[in-house]
């Protein structure tokens, strides 16, 4: 049996001189699976996230993620750990807009060589990875591989983060409400990309957004409010 | 073994020894340059203190100069062809583009007042160096170390003196 | 290293800025590389002036006024020297050669010097080398013959058997010229790079022979004028002359001939070694220079201050940038490592643009500084003390540079991947 992507125990975090943030006994996430999260702003998502990628540690309890227990790391070694084996995906703003769509996607092959090993496996090349990747996700035109990425509309851009987060395979993307910007229609064409090709790549999502409609696409559903005992009931 | 290793090992400092030992420059100071016997005139290098000895200095001053000093000073031929060195000042003569003096008279005394003859010409050393010096400043002594070469007068053309290919140029500092 | 392609990527996002950056940078280093260049150039070509003379001797003045007067041809002598007090030098046996020189005329702001053949046969410059002529003679016996130095003749487009008329005093524009006494071009001399070649020669029976009928200072009028066949039928042997060089027979008998000058009863005269003389010159231009020189470095350090803010200000726009390559992988160090090189990056290219425009400025300005100011700046690489300069500059930059690297370091760790919009 596989161990779990994502395995939390008992994690307690508060920022210092503020009362706990984040008191969550249990959540997990198996590879392969696809886990939406809701969260609105302002209930501690963030601070989740940047928990599971590594950049800050929790104050009790533990972290697991492909069986490495995050506190074991040190500040270098979480940073390489999250880029080896993360991809993400924010609201918006994703990209580097004086790089063209191409650098912008090759980015994580730059600063991972195991991601970049891994791209060279399945597609020859950094290059055609990233062609191909972007292919699936409805950009062929090498003219726009070409330019740069602040020229793009914001559906499309989401497209290249995509494509960014998805290169190398890594074990985990992590979606931050990543279609709130994109409107009504191109947002299930976007949610639909993202699930074939973390399935192509054998890769977990977890999605966390504050729109519980999109809830149903997903394998399963959990609400931060309900899994964080720090939460404040919010209903009046 | 030991006794050749501790032979090889004299041998090896001797032979070090050698070179350093024959090549070690003579130091000498500007009285060496004046044959014994010769008459020393010592430089008034104090200011004149006492008063009553005021007239003298000016009656000296009024003298006609010409009997101020010996126009052809005798000179050690003995020091021909010896590897010296002199610490003196650098009053130069020739310079260079780059600002190098390559060529300029040594002296034992700099800015000395005017009631002071200039040294006479056996405390002047003309001196030749291919490299040159930066001199930045006319105060600074220097050592001097090279082949020292006396020219005997021929004539009373006081063609005589000391002259030197300056090897190897140094600031003098104080210890 | 692809850091440093992102560096270059990201400024040239912000090109304006970064270019606005690299220039100040570049006029900075370009003033502070001119003026140690002029520094340099003038310090050569003064120290070049004069070679192999041992005494320089005029009426008793001060020895820098002297030098400067006599070599230079800057600044005036206080007073002549009588004839019979040279001759008396020129005579004694320790004395190899002697030259006359007579100041006091010009023509169109460019001095007239009367001495004699010797001046051709001994003055040396630079290392050891002799005048030559590039056309034509030296003057002989007729008193109204000239010998151009190059620049004279170039600039004032003369060729032999031109005609001109010398002016009295050393003005620019005169208002009291010689005219009924025209003189002829003999001779050009080749360039020295040296105050000779902006200077007019003419024999000491020429000097004489315009101010014959001078007394009180005043050209003669109506039968008091001698006109210039009359001047040559006469005694044209000077009474006084502005100074005299001398070379020596033996270099040690210099000191001695030195104070023999100096104390010469018959006339107030003073005696100088050039090379001593030029090296109190340096020390009076020394304090300008280290001046002018400080002002410069501090005209850098503005530059390169200009260049901090820059980067400064442009960190909290980039944020998001720094948040984004943290997402992908890039370690804080990384962060910090972009905005070093950004800062040597617009060092470099303010380095650069400085040179070049220091080598376009000389190219521009080469003709005009040599033909008013005798200074030859040559297009040359930069020196050793020149490349030190700008090692230090691009140190100082890392230095700066190091400032932004650490505030974007700490901002990157505690931003984390939060992107703030």
């Amino acid at each position: 049996m596989n161990p779990p992507l994502i395995e939390l125990q008992d994690l307690v975090f508060a920022w210092p001189g503020q009362p706990p943030l984040l008191e969550i006994p249990a959540l997990r996430l198996d590879a392969g699976e696809a886990l939406f999260l809701k969260g609105p702003s302002g209930s501690g998502k963030t601070t989740l996230l940047g928990l599971l990628g590594g950049v800050n540690l929790p104050g009790q309890g533990r972290i697991q993620l492909l069986g490495h227990d995050l506190a074991t790391l040190g500040q270098g070694a979480r940073d390489r750990f999250r880029v080896d084996h993360t991809g993400y995906i924010f609201q918006q703003f994703n990209l580097l807009p004086f790089l063209s769509v191409r650098e912008n996607v090759e980015l994580p092959c730059r600063f991972s060589r195991s991601r970049a090993e891994r791209a060279r496996l399945r597609h020859g090349s950094v290059d055609q990875a990233a062609t191909e990747l972007l292919a699936h996700l409805g950009l062929n035109d090498p003219t726009l591989l070409a330019r740069r990425a602040g020229s793009l509309s914001i559906g499309q851009q989401q497209r290249v983060a995509a494509a960014r987060a998805l290169i190398g395979q890594p074990e985990l993307v992590i979606a931050d409400e990543p279609t709130s910007a994109l409107d009504a229609d191109t947002r299930e064409a976007f949610i639909r990309l993202l699930f074939d090709e973390c399935r192509a790549a054998g890769s977990s999502l977890l999605f966390v957004s504050h729109d519980q409609s999109l809830a149903p696409l997903f394998d399963r559903h959990l609400s931060l409010a309900e899994l964080n005992r720090a939460a404040k009931p919010r209903e009046a | 073994m030991i006794r050749n290793f501790t032979a090889r090992f004299a041998l090896l400092l001797l032979a070090l020894a050698l070179p350093c030992w024959a090549s070690e420059p003579r130091e000498l100071d500007w009285p060496a340059l004046i044959p014994e016997g010769a008459p020393i005139i010592p430089p008034q290098l104090a200011p004149l203190h006492d008063m009553a000895q005021l007239s003298n200095a000016l009656s000296a001053e009024a003298a006609p100069p010409a009997r101020q000093q010996a126009p052809d000073a005798p000179v050690v031929k003995g020091l021909d062809g010896q590897q010296i060195k002199l610490p003196g000042y650098i009053v130069p003569l020739e310079v260079s583009e780059e600002g190098r003096t390559t060529e300029f008279l040594l002296v034992p005394y700099y800015g000395a007042c005017i009631h002071v003859p200039p040294p006479p010409s056996n405390q002047i050393v003309h001196i030749f160096s291919e490299m040159g010096v930066r001199v930045e400043d006319l105060y600074q002594p220097y050592w001097i170390e090279g082949k020292m070469q006396v020219r005997a007068s021929s004539s009373e053309l006081a063609d005589a003196g000391y002259q030197m290919e300056a090897e190897k140029i140094y600031v003098y500092e104080l210890k | 290293m692809y850091l440093l392609r992102l560096a270059l990527a990201s400024l040239a996002n912000r090109r304006f800025t970064a270019f606005l950056t690299a220039f100040a940078i570049a006029l900075s280093v370009c003033l502070l590389l001119a003026v140690e260049r002029v520094r340099t150039e003038a310090r050569a070509s003064f120290a070049s002036t004069i070679s192999g003379t041992d005494l320089i001797v005029g009426a008793r003045s001060g020895s820098v006024n002297l030098l400067l007067y006599s070599v230079f041809r800057i600044g005036n002598a206080t007073n002549n020297i009588r004839w019979d007090s040279y001759q008396h030098y020129a005579k004694d046996p320790r004395v190899k050669w002697a030259i006359p020189i007579s100041l006091g005329d010009s023509h169109r702001g460019y001095r007239v010097m009367g001495t004699t053949g010797d001046y051709f046969s001994h003055y040396q410059y630079g290392r050891r080398q002799h005048l030559e002529l590039s056309q034509g003679r030296e003057f002989a016996d007729d008193p109204f013959e000239v010998v151009l130095g190059a620049e004279v003749a170039d600039a004032l487009h003369y060729k032999l058997g031109d005609k001109l008329v010398l002016a009295h005093g050393v003005a620019a524009i005169s208002l009291v010229k010689h005219d009924d006494k025209p003189f002829t071009v003999v001779g050009v001399l080749k360039r020295t790079g040296t105050p000779v070649d902006r200077t007019l020669h003419i024999s000491l029976a020429g000097m004489e022979a315009i101010h014959v009928d001078w007394h009180n200072g005043v050209p003669a009028r109506g039968a008091g004028r001698i006109s210039a066949e009359q001047a040559r039928g006469m005694d044209l042997q000077p009474a006084a002359i502005t100074a005299f060089m001398l070379g020596l027979n033996n270099k040690i008998a210099t000191f001695s001939l030195q104070r023999e000058i100096n104390e010469y009863r018959n006339e107030p005269l003073l005696a100088i070694l050039p090379g001593v003389a030029l090296q109190e010159l340096w020390s009076l231009m020394g304090t300008a220079e280290q001046a002018l020189f400080v002002v410069s470095v501090f005209v850098v350090l503005t530059g390169l201050i200009g260049m901090l803010t820059a980067i400064l200000t442009s960190l909290n726009e980039r944020r998001r940038e720094m948040a984004i390559l943290r997402s992908v992988g890039a370690r804080p160090w990384h962060i910090a490592g972009l905005l070093v090189l950004e800062a040597l990056a617009l060092a470099t290219a303010g380095i650069v643009a400085g040179l070049g425009l220091l080598y376009a400025g000389i190219a521009l300005a080469q003709g005009y500084v040599q033909a008013n100011y005798g200074l030859y700046l040559p297009l040359a690489w930069p020196s050793a003390h020149e490349w030190t300069l700008l090692a230090i500059i691009l140190g100082a930059a890392l230095l700066m540079g190091s400032v932004p690297a650490w505030r974007a370091y700490r901002q990157s760790l505690a931003d984390g991947l939060s992107i703030h919009l």
